[in-house]
């Protein structure tokens, strides 16, 4: 599943990660990995941005590039 | 031991509290470089250690030595230069936000394969040791090896004399580990070898920052910054080749490495996800689908009610103090030019400007406790949707806020959006929103010409003219956002990634601080501009002096300054403006608020006693001779507003754009399409004022 299905509240782990190189090196360097626990925040509407919880931060990602995001169910 | 001639460098991801360290450190002794962006420009401080004083410079904050955005590649760049050339921090000073250590630890890491000591300050401990999260400082000690680990926290002063000592003890004995830490996958460390001897080779660097910079040369794929030359790029290629090969891809490999092994030191990562923090308590209202929004325009509604209401306290205490000083050099002096040019150009002059230092002081206090307390990037965030339809981006609002200040700090703030177009189109539109120097210019005219009746009881006519000169202003920016970007054709790049930091208490002596060094620049920046216009216009006003029956004397109308004015008004005529306005929109170039020194200045030249004049009365009453009518209408006041409004004046700002775009042409474009819209709009608002038979 993309990230953008995760309802808010809800836990997932990382399966992987498309997009353009930069984009996939900039996650990674913030601590995204393979096999990490996410968690669905906030969703703004419209398509609007969203809001995840990785690590122990709160990171902020447009709906498009969330979209790149593939997630697994343990 | 001296230690002249060493220096420490601040570096820390964004949101580490690096800055507020920064402030605690060096105090007030800051020495910024040109205007101060937030954070994104070169500052220096100077801190003192025992009986020691050692400059500091804090770097911009960033997540990784690879950059994505300008003021990261400020950071990128400047440790590049510290591995090839001798000039380099004895120490580095990484802070790191102990509540994510994993994440943080990931730049310290590749700072401290530059051989340069590192001490690792675990800031916000207090809000870590409230969470009840034991951290093995031994085990990260043992594994990374830096100089020394200071827990510590910038808000509540706790470690940071321990700092002080640790850093002296640094710059005596500096300790850095040879060996690179992490040991490599035997295929991976295979593929780079090449590479890595070539690079060490190359630039005569130890193996562990050959290390070090082959994995990141193999993992940057844009290239800002680079160590390698074309015999090196061909050693680069074929290292990625192999990588991909074993199931490395290349650009993402220096992230899976070193995060393998920072997840095994410190295993953090899985505990906190699934706790709710309180800042997402918070959010829920701050960042509110609709709430959210309207807590923001209430919170600028009443940041720019302050600035009007607070700040007419200070400001009458200093007309008061101009107006004492102006007195009591008109006693002290004999009369004569030197105290004319003191009283009327100088005192005059500077004074009718430095008055609106308390406005800019509070909207700077407002601006960075908003930044500070962690709200700005949930408005970010917030108007990120809008603002990509408008053709601009989330990161766009702190800029465009910054620009109700200044345009210069605004400017400099859009190095943090990492899309070169919609940066382009921040920093064009950016001029268009009325900076604190256009102030003064409506704060004149209204008060002179617009009465201050109530508008259906609850609102006063005087503000809400200004109110509506600061919307015509930002309406206009937005507007012409969409048009440029339909227009403007650059690459750009559709990603945008950023942390939300934990509300805080700002610490409140870092946020003073940095108002105060803003209020500087204003005050010395500024006033230097102003002094020497002022100087000038009086000179330009005062002569030539003429001489009959013995006696000298002067007059305006027969100055250098009015020939020069008299000459633009044919231009200007058609705006209602006359000749006086003319001198005043020249001198403007320098700043926009020279045209109240401008008028004070001509004013006063004019006036025949010693006191200095009430510039609003002297409009006001300044009779046209030949009609024995008013020079100035309130429609000839809105004309100017409305011209200010648009105008391309502050030569500053196109130095600026010059220098952040790299080419005259957007600068030129700039003045362009602004003289453009100022001219139209104030012919349109003066003819069809005239027209409609105000006048």
């Amino acid at each position: 599943m993309k990230l953008t299905d995760l309802n808010v509240d809800e836990i997932a782990f990382i399966a992987s990660m498309d997009g353009d190189s930069d984009f996939t090196a900039r996650l990674m360097e913030m601590g995204f990995a393979k096999d990490l626990q996410i968690r669905m925040v906030k969703k703004f509407p419209f398509k609007g941005p969203i809001q995840v919880r990785i690590r122990n931060f709160l990171l902020s990602l447009r709906y498009d590039d969330a979209a790149k995001i593939q997630l697994k169910i343990k | 031991m001296t230690f002249t001639n060493q220096w420490i460098a601040l570096t820390g991801n964004p949101n580490s509290g690096k800055t507020a360290l920064f402030n605690l450190l060096t105090g007030l002794n800051h020495k910024v470089s040109n205007y101060p962006g937030i954070t994104v420009e070169r500052k220096l401080g100077r801190g003192k250690f025992a009986n020691h004083k050692i400059d500091i410079l804090d770097l911009p904050g960033t997540y990784s030595l690879i950059p994505e955005s300008k003021d990261e590649s400020i950071v990128a760049s400047e440790v590049k230069q510290w591995i090839l050339e001798e000039d380099k921090p004895s120490l580095i000073i990484s802070v790191v936000d102990a509540s994510n250590l994993n994440r943080n630890l990931y730049l310290t890491s590749q700072l401290q394969d530059s051989d340069i000591p590192v001490i690792i300050v675990l800031n916000m401990m207090d809000i870590v040791r409230s969470k009840n999260i034991e951290l093995d400082l031994d085990m990260i000690q043992n594994e990374l090896s830096p100089q020394t680990i200071i827990p510590l926290s910038a808000r509540t002063g706790e470690g940071i004399s321990e700092l002080k000592k640790a850093i002296l003890v640094a710059l005596e004995k500096p300790q850095t580990a040879q060996k690179f830490p992490i040991s490599l996958p035997e295929p991976v460390s295979k593929a780079i070898n090449p590479l890595r001897s070539y690079l060490q080779k190359r630039h005569d660097l130890s193996e562990r920052q050959a290390i070090g910079i082959a994995l990141r040369e193999v993992t940057n794929q844009s290239k800002d910054v680079s160590f390698l030359d074309s015999e090196g790029e061909d050693l680069r290629k074929n290292a990625c080749e192999q990588l991909g090969a074993i199931g490395f891809p290349c650009h993402t490999l220096e992230p899976t490495i070193r995060f393998l092994w920072l997840d095994k030191v410190i295993q953090q990562a899985e505990i906190e996800v699934q706790v709710k923090s309180r800042s997402e308590k918070v959010d829920t209202f701050l960042t509110h689908p609709w709430l959210g929004p309207l807590i923001f325009v209430n919170l600028l509604y009443f940041i720019f009610q302050s600035i009007f209401t607070w700040a007419s306290y200070p400001m009458d205490w200093i007309d008061g103090g101009i107006t004492w000083i102006g007195g009591f050099v008109t006693t002290v002096f004999p009369a004569g030019l030197l105290r004319d040019l003191m009283v009327e150009g100088i005192i005059g002059g500077v004074g009718a400007v430095v008055i609106f230092l308390p406005q800019i002081l509070i909207l700077m206090f407002f601006l960075t406790l908003l930044e500070d307390t962690g709200y700005m990037a949930r408005v970010a965030i917030m108007s990120d949707k809008l603002m990509t339809k408008l053709g601009l981006h989330g990161r766009s609002v702190l800029p465009l806020m910054s620009g109700f200040a200044c345009a210069i700090p605004g400017i400099m703030a859009t190095r943090t959006i990492d899309s070169w177009k919609e940066r382009l189109i921040t920093m064009l539109v950016l001029p268009l929103i009325s900076c604190s120097a256009r102030l003064p210019v409506y704060a004149l005219m209204i008060g002179a010409f617009v009465p201050a009746v109530s508008v259906w009881k609850i609102f006063n006519l005087q503000g809400l003219t200004m109110v509506l000169m600061y919307f015509l202003g930002t309406a206009t920016a937005l507007i012409l956002s969409l048009v440029f970007s339909r227009w403007i054709k650059v690459d750009q790049k559709k990603t945008f990634i950023m942390e939300l930091p934990p509300y805080r208490v700002p610490v409140f002596r870092s946020v003073l601080s940095q108002v105060y060094v803003r209020g500087k620049l204003f005050v010395s920046g500024a006033g230097k501009i102003i002094m020497v216009v002022s100087i000038i216009l009086w000179f330009l006003a005062s002569f030539p002096k003429w001489e009959s029956n013995g006696e000298t004397g002067q007059s305006i109308t027969e100055s250098y300054a009015a020939k020069i004015g008299h000459s633009i008004e044919p231009i200007i005529a058609p705006l209602g403006f006359d000749w006086k306005i003319g001198i005043g929109l020249i001198t403007s170039f320098a700043a926009r608020e020279v045209l109240v020194s401008t008028m004070a200045t001509i004013y006063n030249v004019e006036e025949e006693g010693d006191e200095l004049i009430n510039l609003s009365d002297a409009l006001k009453n300044d009779i046209n001779p030949k009609t024995g009518l008013p020079v100035y209408s309130p429609l000839v006041a809105l004309s100017l507003m409305i011209f200010y409004v648009y105008a391309a004046q502050c030569m500053a700002t196109f130095a600026i754009v010059r220098r952040e775009t790299n080419s005259w042409k957007w600068p030129l474009f700039m003045i362009g399409y602004m003289t453009f819209l100022a001219y139209g709009a104030s012919l349109i608002v003066y003819q069809g004022g005239l027209l409609l038979g105000f006048g």
